[in-house]
């Protein structure tokens, strides 16, 4: 008998250390990776943010410690958001915001989902447990608030950079509700623009802008941003300041090879990094509990007011515009790029099959990508 | 209820959302004096 308990406690000692919390992750685990790789969401991050949750949440795991390695050098100094900017920052392309200034507008107007969620999430109150039960209600702190605001910002890098800023216990499911929601713009946006418009005001069509961009303009763009935000929200100096240098390597037209490494190289390995690091914060312990819900729901409300503050500001520049614009330009503005702009090119299409609004909403789109750096920059300086 | 908290985050809603169009309308101004001055810059000469 001794030598079996001798067996069973050598071998399978470590099964005493399971905590009921962890299978929960590995069923959370299981489902990123479900929507990564069978409906193609997001699966450069969601599929190694799965496996980690999985990979960390074994009892006494030993991959804990080389993760936790990683997120100190990556994520606690915010080092892997901000090098993903600069291969973002090297994939756009800001020709159409360039050609047509005034879509920049509506990149603003979008963000507005960050600063109503973040007024909500002080509203909303927890039930907090303890050994004997329940043991009354909480709230979230403000800097907790403005943490998951920034889901708001449809922006992995921005949402991980303020949520690490502002030393938030709830990075991860920040993070995940960001990552998630981005995945799911196709899903979310048609159905909020349709409640918000009309068909008749879908059917809108723009004309082009013939502005020629020239390649001064391409080039001055980032330097002007730069200096513009990082003087008036010296905390967006990083976010948006590694943006444009990612931007500018793409259009200076010296740095091919630089360029072409910052887009799919360095944008690659960091990713491949960032995903299964985030999941560092993705414990059981911290991840399975009542507020975790409250902010995978704030999340949707974040991106269902950016859709609704784009398209609102689009419909309230049509009651003095000439030359009408298609509110759901509106929606492109909420960042997510490229997959916003995407999303209502296809829906203009389909209320108008000669409805082209690509160019249109890929303005808007890029300008949301400064504009959520720049709200991420303003959220910052208000709170630290 | 959590009033002060609230309040505070009204108050951060008002100074972002005006923050973030006086940033923009600046960013837009510069894109407009980019263009501007890109545009202009010297144009071929027609020789008679």
């Amino acid at each position: 008998m001794d030598f079996l308990q001798e067996f069973f406690t050598n071998v399978f000692g470590n099964l005493a250390n399971f905590d009921w919390r962890q299978p929960v992750m590995w069923v959370i685990g299981g489902i990123l990776i479900y929507l990564a790789i069978k409906k193609d969401m997001e699966p450069t991050l969601l599929l190694p943010m799965g496996f980690g949750a999985i990979l960390l949440n074994l009892p006494m795991s030993g991959a804990l410690e080389p993760i936790h390695v990683l997120y100190n050098a990556g994520i606690a100094n915010d080092l892997f958001p901000l090098l993903l900017f600069v291969g973002i920052g090297a994939m756009i392309d800001f020709t159409p915001l360039l050609s047509n200034p005034k879509l920049m507008l509506f990149g603003a107007a979008a963000q507005f989902g960050i600063f109503f969620t973040f007024t909500m999430a002080t509203l909303i109150p927890m039930p907090v447990f303890n050994a004997s039960g329940f043991a009354g209600w909480d709230f979230f702190t403000l800097r907790d608030a403005a943490s998951i605001a920034i889901i708001g910002a449809a922006d992995g890098p921005t949402s991980i950079k303020v949520a690490n800023a502002l030393g938030t216990q709830y990075a991860g499911a920040i993070a995940v509700a960001a990552y998630s929601y981005m995945a799911l713009v196709p899903v979310i946006i048609p159905p909020v623009v349709k409640l918000v418009t009309t068909k008749k005001e879908r059917q809108i069509r723009m004309a082009y802008s013939t502005t020629q961009v020239k390649k001064s303009t391409k080039i001055l763009f980032p330097i002007a941003v730069t200096i513009v935000a990082g003087c008036i929200a010296p905390e967006a100096a990083s976010l948006v300041g590694f943006l444009m240098f990612g931007n500018l390597i793409r259009e200076c037209g010296v740095l091919e090879s630089l360029s072409e490494t910052a887009q799919k190289v360095l944008a690659n390995l960091i990713t491949l990094f960032l995903g299964i690091t985030i999941a560092f914060q993705m414990q059981a312990d911290k991840f399975v509990t009542v507020p975790t819900l409250v902010i995978i729901c704030l999340g949707l409300v974040a991106f269902i007011f950016d859709i609704i503050g784009g398209v609102m500001f689009a419909k309230l520049i049509n009651l003095f515009a000439k030359n009408k614009v298609n509110p759901m330009i509106g929606a492109a503005g909420i960042s997510a790029f490229p997959m916003a702009s995407r999303v209502v090119h296809k829906m203009g299409l389909e209320e108008d099959p000669q409805n082209f609004l690509l160019m249109h909403a890929a303005g808007a789109n890029v300008a949301g990508q400064i504009s959520s750096a720049i709200a991420g920059g303003l959220i910052l300086s208000f709170m630290l | 209820m959590n009033f002060e908290n609230t309040i505070q985050s009204l108050k951060y809603m008002l100074f972002g959302m005006v923050g973030i169009f006086i940033i923009t309308a600046i960013i837009i101004a510069c894109i407009f004096a980019l263009n501007y001055f890109s545009n202009k810059e010297k144009k071929p000469e027609i020789e008679e």
